[in-house]
């Protein structure tokens, strides 16, 4: 026998069609949300977890990167020392000096005639000041025109020109 | 109680009643999102950030160990030709070793010598002046000045003066030494190292070049035990 539902209530205490089917809809809404946010929970309590073990994972391999480099502090120390000593080098090496003008001195009596005798020099760190003298006028021009073609000088100042019988042709010179 | 339910009944209605539960559990989970979404979104965060950052300075250590390990043997090297060339202490005394050596082994006499006190200037630089004049041939002066100037710990000639008298070449000259204290502060463990530059490397390489002094630690000497002491 077939079941028949009889509602006895009155019409006006029975809810409406449509708010029985609102109903209905939120309560199918309520338990997806319920669903969504057990599924959300579960997962967030997972990575919470995961996320921990793989901090402390990554903390101990850290700290053994660390005692790596304790066990290199020696290597370390070193390097450090090294680069403070070749910045003070640096320091030391722009430091203005008359290195380059007695090079240039040697460089200058190498080619210097062996009539022409040197009988002073100073070595500023800002220029090579020369005093000569010699008998033979012919190899003093000989080595001026060789100091003023060479591209090494970027200055050649003749300050002094004497001559007198008995020393000779005496010169004095600045280069830089 | 039954009077209360007649009530309620009468008060919210049949469509108001049905609507009532799933309403309440609507706004019941919201709140339960909204609440754990407040604590546990910030630990998610938080963690991430906290591995984030653990991976950078593991990837700085790692480098930094690289390095260390690559540069371990040649700095054993590096260490001593840079600290002979710039000590921490005064190098007066390895100076002058060099100074009468050179005027030896290059046939220059010298005729006197005279050492300053320690000069800090104004970059703090630590300088110790020297003034010597010699006297020899001029090839020999300056196989001499080349061989100081060319010499470990690092000089500077700040000035020279020749003069001739009777022949013979007399040449005086001023000449600095420096040294500098050693740093004290190593930098924290998670510091990164930067290799050695080109420039650095160059400068390095210059500083082997120079002619070490042939002592840097000074043995101590005696008083040794006579095993006869009539002899």
């Amino acid at each position: 026998m077939d079941k028949v539902n009889i509602n006895l209530l009155p019409s006006e205490l029975a809810p409406k069609t449509k708010t029985i089917k609102i109903a209905s809809t939120v309560k199918k809404i309520a338990v997806i949300g319920i669903s969504v946010y057990i599924i959300f929970v579960g997962a967030s309590t997972a990575a919470v977890f995961l996320l921990s073990k793989q901090f402390d994972e990554l903390t101990v391999k850290e700290n053994g990167f660390k005692q790596s480099i304790r066990a290199l502090e020696e290597t370390e120390q070193r390097l450090i020392l090294v680069q403070d000593r070749v910045a003070k080098a640096k320091l030391v090496l722009g430091e203005p000096s008359a290195k380059e003008e007695i090079t240039m001195f040697e460089e200058l009596v190498f080619f210097m005639p062996e009539e022409i005798s040197v009988t002073n020099a100073d070595f500023n760190r800002d220029f090579l000041k020369i005093e000569t003298v010699t008998q033979n006028s012919q190899a003093l021009v000989e080595f001026f025109s060789q100091v003023v073609s060479d591209d090494k000088y970027r200055e050649v100042i003749l300050l002094t020109f004497n001559y007198s019988e008995r020393e000779g042709y005496k010169t004095s010179f600045r280069l830089k | 109680m039954e009077a209360f339910n007649i009530n309620s009944k009468k008060i919210l209605g049949p469509d108001i009643r049905i609507l009532f539960v799933p309403v309440v559990l609507l706004v019941g989970i919201f709140f339960l999102f909204t609440f754990s979404f407040k604590f546990i979104l910030p630990r998610i965060t938080t963690q991430t950030q906290k591995i984030k950052e653990v991976r950078g300075r593991m990837v700085l250590l790692e480098e930094k160990i690289e390095i260390l390990r690559e540069i371990r043997e040649r700095l054993l090297y590096d260490t001593d030709v840079s600290l002979v060339a710039v000590p921490d202490t005064n190098p007066g005394l390895w100076k002058f070793s060099q100074i009468k050596g050179y005027a030896e082994e290059n046939q220059v006499n010298i005729e006197n010598s005279k050492v300053g006190g320690e000069i800090i200037d104004k970059r703090q630089i630590t300088k110790v002046r020297y003034t010597v004049k010699v006297n020899g041939s001029l090839e020999d002066i300056f196989a001499y000045l080349n061989d100081l100037i060319n010499s470990s710990p690092m000089v500077n000639f700040s000035s020279a003066k020749l003069t001739t008298s009777r022949g013979e070449v007399y040449v005086t000259f001023d000449m600095e030494t420096y040294h500098w204290e050693l740093p004290t502060k190593i930098p924290a463990i998670t510091e990164p190292v930067k290799r050695l530059s080109n420039d650095e490397e160059n400068v390095l390489s210059y500083l082997s070049k120079l002619k070490k002094p042939e002592f840097t630690v000074l043995e101590p000497s005696g008083p040794y035990d006579r095993k006869d002491p009539f002899n």
